[in-house]
C-alpha cells in the first residue's frame, strides 16, 4: 500500500529532479518507448508536469500519463520481493512513499517502467491520480520483461491482446457509462485473479489494473480500481454499462489469465 | 658356487660356472638318490634336494613356461567375491548396485537461488473489488 501523503507531488518533485539530472548529465535518463505501432496513436496527453517532458530533448516523452503501450517491444517490469521504497527523484536519499510488497489481493508487486536512468528506474505507480510516477532502486526489484500488450479502443468497444506485435486477439467488450467511464491513458495489470466463481459478476477471472476510476473513489469496498474480467452478464457485452471496468467474455478472460504477466501494459484510449 | 635351494622357483646357473665331474657326482647323487632314497626313508624333508622336480640330472632347473594370462573375454570371472584391485585383467566390472539410493538428498538449493520463474503468472485466488 502507498504511504505517503505526499505521493501527489511526487510527478512535479520528479520533473525537477529530472531535468537537474539532464541538466547536469549526471545521468542520461533513457525514456522507454512505449508508443504502439500498428495502432493509431495513442490519444491521451502528457500529464502536467510529467518528468518526461522535462528529460532531455533526446529522449520522447511517452505522452499518457503512465506511459504509452509499446506492441513489439519487450516492456520492463519491475519485481520487488519486499515492501519497496519509492523516491521523488533519482538519488534521493528519503523515500516519498513505500510500497507493500504484495498488492491489496496478495498479487506480487510488478511495476511497468517508464524510464530507465541507470541505477534508477522510474516506474508507474498503481495509485491516484491516474499517471503518477515514480523513482526506485535497479537494485531493489529484479528486471523482467513482457511481451504482450492490451488495447482498450473505448468508442469501438474492443479489447485487442498483442503478442510482441501481433495482434492474437480481438473481442468485443463492455465499458463504464457516460457517468462513470473507463478511464484513458496507459495502464498495467497489477492484479491476475482467480474468483473461484465463473457465475459471479467479475467472472472466473479479473485483472486489476494501474488505473482508477475518475468518478468513484470507492466501490464495493475498492478504492476504485478499474479492471478487466469477466461478466455475469453475457449481453451486457458491447454496452456501455460497467463503472467503469472492461468486461470480456468468459472465455477471453481465461485467455487473459493464461497469457498475460503482471505489468503488461494496457493502453485504453 | 653352485647353489641349491628348495624354493619352487627355478634356480638359475651362476654365470661362468663350469661343470666338472666332481660337480656332475654331487648332482647325479643328489638328483638321482630320490627314488631310492625317498623310497627307503620316507617323505623328503624340507631341505631335501629331491623335492625339486622337474629337473633331469644334468639339466639345470629351467624357468617354467610364462603363465598364460587368462583371457578376460572368456574367463568366466566370479563376481561374488567382489571386486579385487584394478590391475586383475579377469576382474569384469562390478555389477551395478541395485538402487543404492546413496547417503543422502538434501535440498539441491539450500540457498534458494535461481528460483524457477513460471512462464505466466499464476492468478492469485482472491475476490476482487474492482469498479465492475
Amino acid at each position: 500500500m502507498w504511504r505517503t501523503a505526499a505521493h501527489s507531488c511526487a510527478a512535479l518533485l520528479a520533473a525537477v529532479a529530472l531535468a537537474l539530472v539532464a541538466g547536469c548529465g549526471g545521468g542520461r535518463v533513457e525514456e522507454i518507448d512505449l508508443s504502439q505501432p500498428g495502432t493509431s496513436a495513442p490519444t491521451t496527453s502528457p500529464s502536467p508536469g510529467d518528468p518526461a517532458d522535462q528529460a532531455d530533448g533526446s529522449a520522447s516523452p511517452t505522452g499518457g500519463p503512465g506511459g504509452d503501450v509499446a506492441a513489439g517491444t519487450a516492456h520492463q517490469v519491475a519485481r520487488a520481493d519486499a515492501d519497496l521504497d519509492v523516491y521523488a527523484a533519482p538519488g534521493d536519499t528519503a523515500p516519498s512513499g513505500t510500497l507493500a510488497a504484495t498488492t491489496e489481493f496478495g498479487s506480487p508487486r510488478a511495476l511497468l517502467v517508464v524510464a530507465d536512468g541507470g541505477d534508477w528506474l522510474q516506474v508507474a505507480l498503481p495509485e491516484r491520480p491516474n499517471g503518477s510516477r515514480g523513482w526506485i532502486r535497479r537494485s531493489d526489484v529484479e528486471i523482467r520483461t513482457v511481451d504482450e500488450s492490451i488495447e482498450v479502443d473505448v468508442a469501438a468497444r474492443t479489447l485487442t491482446l498483442f503478442d510482441g506485435g501481433t495482434a492474437v486477439l480481438t473481442t468485443a467488450v463492455a465499458v463504464g457509462t457516460d457517468a462513470n467511464p473507463t478511464p484513458t491513458g496507459a495502464f498495467y495489470v497489477v492484479d491476475k485473479l482467480d474468483t473461484g466463481d465463473p457465475s459471479g459478476p467479475y467472472g472466473r477471472f479479473a485483472l486489476g489494473l494501474s488505473a482508477h476510476s475518475t468518478e468513484l473513489s470507492e466501490f464495493a469496498g475498492g478504492d476504485g480500481q478499474v479492471g478487466i474480467h469477466g461478466t455475469d452478464d453475457p449481453s451486457s457485452i458491447g454496452q456501455a454499462v460497467s463503472h467503469g471496468c472492461v468486461r470480456v467474455p468468459a472465455d477471453v478472460a481465461e485467455v487473459l489469465a493464461e497469457t498475460v504477466n503482471l505489468g503488461t501494459p494496457v493502453l485504453i484510449s | 658356487m653352485y647353489q641349491t635351494t628348495t624354493d619352487t622357483v627355478p634356480t638359475r646357473r651362476l654365470p661362468g660356472l663350469r661343470r666338472t665331474a666332481a660337480l656332475s657326482a654331487v648332482l647325479a647323487f643328489g638328483l638321482l638318490a630320490p627314488t631310492a632314497a625317498g623310497a627307503a626313508v620316507g617323505q623328503p624333508g624340507p631341505d631335501d634336494l629331491t623335492s625339486d622336480p622337474g629337473c633331469e640330472p644334468d639339466l639345470p632347473c629351467e624357468d617354467g613356461p610364462e603363465p598364460e594370462p587368462c583371457d578376460p573375454q572368456t574367463e568366466i570371472c566370479d563376481f561374488t567375491s567382489g571386486g579385487d584391485g584394478p590391475d586383475d585383467p579377469c576382474e569384469g566390472d562390478d555389477p551395478p548396485d541395485e538402487c543404492d539410493p546413496g547417503p543422502g538428498g538434501g535440498d539441491p538449493d539450500p540457498d534458494g537461488g535461481d528460483e524457477v520463474v513460471p512462464d505466466v503468472d499464476v492468478p492469485v485466488r482472491a475476490t476482487p473489488n474492482f469498479t465492475g
